[in-house]
């Protein structure tokens, strides 16, 4: 595990909006959490922006590093945030910037993600826990088979389901491009769903 | 938040379930993680350690910043902020603008009553204590609709009477007469809203809460806030915002929230119905690793 530097580029401000409203104190910037409330939103929030880390296919080995950076970010800005959104999309959005930008740094097309072995998880039949895990891979390839733009709203949208809403302030898209995106990502879905005698998507 | 979101059938949902735990970090990576973030940032974040922040380099954010300090100390103690409010709502009543008074009711400051300890936000005993009785994924989380209680209210009565700066109540905040310090500590932007938009938003709000209806009430303050950042009633929509967020049980939120309270100016006076609230009585438990969001 590599401890990153103390000093880091922020990326900017992820979500502008959140902090119109903070007067004189946005001006002369942030100040840092209680070290308490920083641990319970690392928490809440670590195993989510590790999901979406992986699902935008930055490299495992990259993982735990591009994680942390992810969270020095939120420690350094939440001084900022303004609650005018779920912390969790301000989350998402400070984590997408920073997964996207550690997966343009991969030269070749991300490898497949690199599942946890342990899965599936308990309380099933070995028939189903093969089932399922088949269906796993089945999922991975066709989540590697995507466009980057249609990858990121299906690990939004379908694997942390996110609201379009959400998913459009996250991705600095419209509304209108993450439903287009979804309506299509369904389709193809069904379609995998199909094959394997699962059943249609509403 | 009733926006729509994709449903699925069971079987989906398995199968999504079991690729989104796929994707999830095991514990041993949650722990090098943690372990990696709080060794950068220099500070404790172990389990129950309630550690410190390194104030030289991470001032809490939950403390009110030096600038609101002062700011509170130079106009709004805790009976002259009752009486800035009070003045406000007397003077719109008087001209007929709202018949409400009561609007604020349930946001008034419980006075800090000798004897009765009250705890800051920042102060790590009360953190610990707090931390101490919470094991990591000892509950399953609470869905917010099980939390959705109405806001418990606070009688008009126990508004504290002004006394001392009873001068405020002839210069309420907005009505011209504004002096070096209220200046000072007023957040009134030139763009803030007409009080009686604040307060028939708040009213709203506050009737939301009462009813059991905390997504609305938090819906209601955001659209508040989106259309007008700045206001008179800064504090009462950001304590309106804790109250709800507890409801939902979106405590870390709650608990964001309610720093914020405190920086603002005359944030402090609401410091009792803070503890009140969950930020005081709990903090958040633990999700499991693979349930957040």
């Amino acid at each position: 595990m590599r401890l990153l530097a103390k000093t880091h580029d922020p990326l900017g401000d992820p979500a502008p909006r959140h902090r119109e409203a903070l007067g004189s104190g946005a001006g002369s910037g942030p100040s840092k959490p209680d070290a308490e409330v920083f641990r319970r939103i690392f928490e809440e929030h670590i195993a989510a922006v590790w999901r979406l880390l992986r699902g935008l296919g930055v490299p495992a080995a990259q993982v735990d590093d591009v994680a942390q950076e992810v969270f020095l970010i939120v420690h350094d800005k939440l001084g900022e945030f303004e609650g005018r959104s779920r912390l969790s999309t301000w989350i998402f959005s400070i984590a997408y910037r920073v997964g996207a930008n550690a997966r343009r740094k991969v030269r070749r097309a991300p490898p497949l993600v690199e599942l946890n072995p342990s899965l599936p998880g308990g309380g099933v039949s070995p028939e189903e826990a093969s089932e399922q895990a088949d269906f796993v891979r089945q999922l991975d390839v066709f989540c590697s088979g995507l466009s980057v733009g249609m990858r990121d709203v299906f690990v939004l949208c379908f694997v942390e389901e996110l609201s379009f809403r959400e998913a459009a302030e996250v991705l600095e898209i419209s509304d209108n491009t993450v439903a287009s995106r979804v309506r299509l990502l369904k389709t193809s879905l069904r379609e995998l769903l199909a094959e394997r005698g699962k059943g249609a998507l509403p | 938040m009733t926006e729509p979101r994709l449903e699925w059938s069971e079987e989906e949902r398995q199968a999504l379930g079991a690729y989104r735990k796929a994707l999830s970090p095991t514990g041993a990576q949650v722990k090098a993680a943690l372990g990696g973030v709080s060794a950068t940032l220099g500070i404790s974040l172990a389990d129950g350690a309630a550690a410190q922040t390194v104030t030289s380099q991470a001032p809490a954010a939950l403390a009110p910043s030096a600038g609101a300090v002062k700011g509170t100390v130079a106009a709004f103690d805790l009976a002259s902020r009752a009486a800035v409010i009070k003045a406000t709502l007397g003077a719109i009543a008087l001209g007929g603008a709202v018949t409400a008074y009561g609007v604020l009711e349930p946001l008034a400051p419980k006075p800090d009553l000798p004897g009765r300890p009250t705890p800051t936000l920042t102060d790590p005993a009360a953190v610990r204590s707090r931390d101490s009785s919470r094991a990591l994924a000892d509950e399953p989380p609470v869905e917010p609709a099980e939390r959705a209680e109405p806001a418990e209210p606070v009688a008009l009565e126990e508004l504290p009477e002004a006394t001392g700066q009873g001068e405020v109540l002839a210069s309420p905040r907005g009505v011209s007469q504004t002096g070096p310090a209220e200046s000072a500590a007023s957040p009134v932007s030139p763009a803030s809203p007409p009080v009686h938009e604040e307060l028939g938003a708040l009213r709203q709000a506050q009737s939301a809460l009462g009813a059991g209806r905390p997504g609305q009430a938090l819906e209601l303050m955001e659209k508040l806030g989106d259309a007008n950042p700045g206001g008179r009633l800064l504090v009462e929509r950001e304590l309106t915002r804790v109250l709800a967020l507890c409801a939902l049980g979106r405590e870390t939120e709650a608990w964001i929230a309610a720093a914020r309270v405190q920086q603002l100016p005359g944030g402090d006076a609401y410091r009792t119905r803070l503890a009140d609230s969950c930020v005081g009585q709990s903090i958040p438990t633990d999700e499991p690793i693979e349930g957040a969001h």
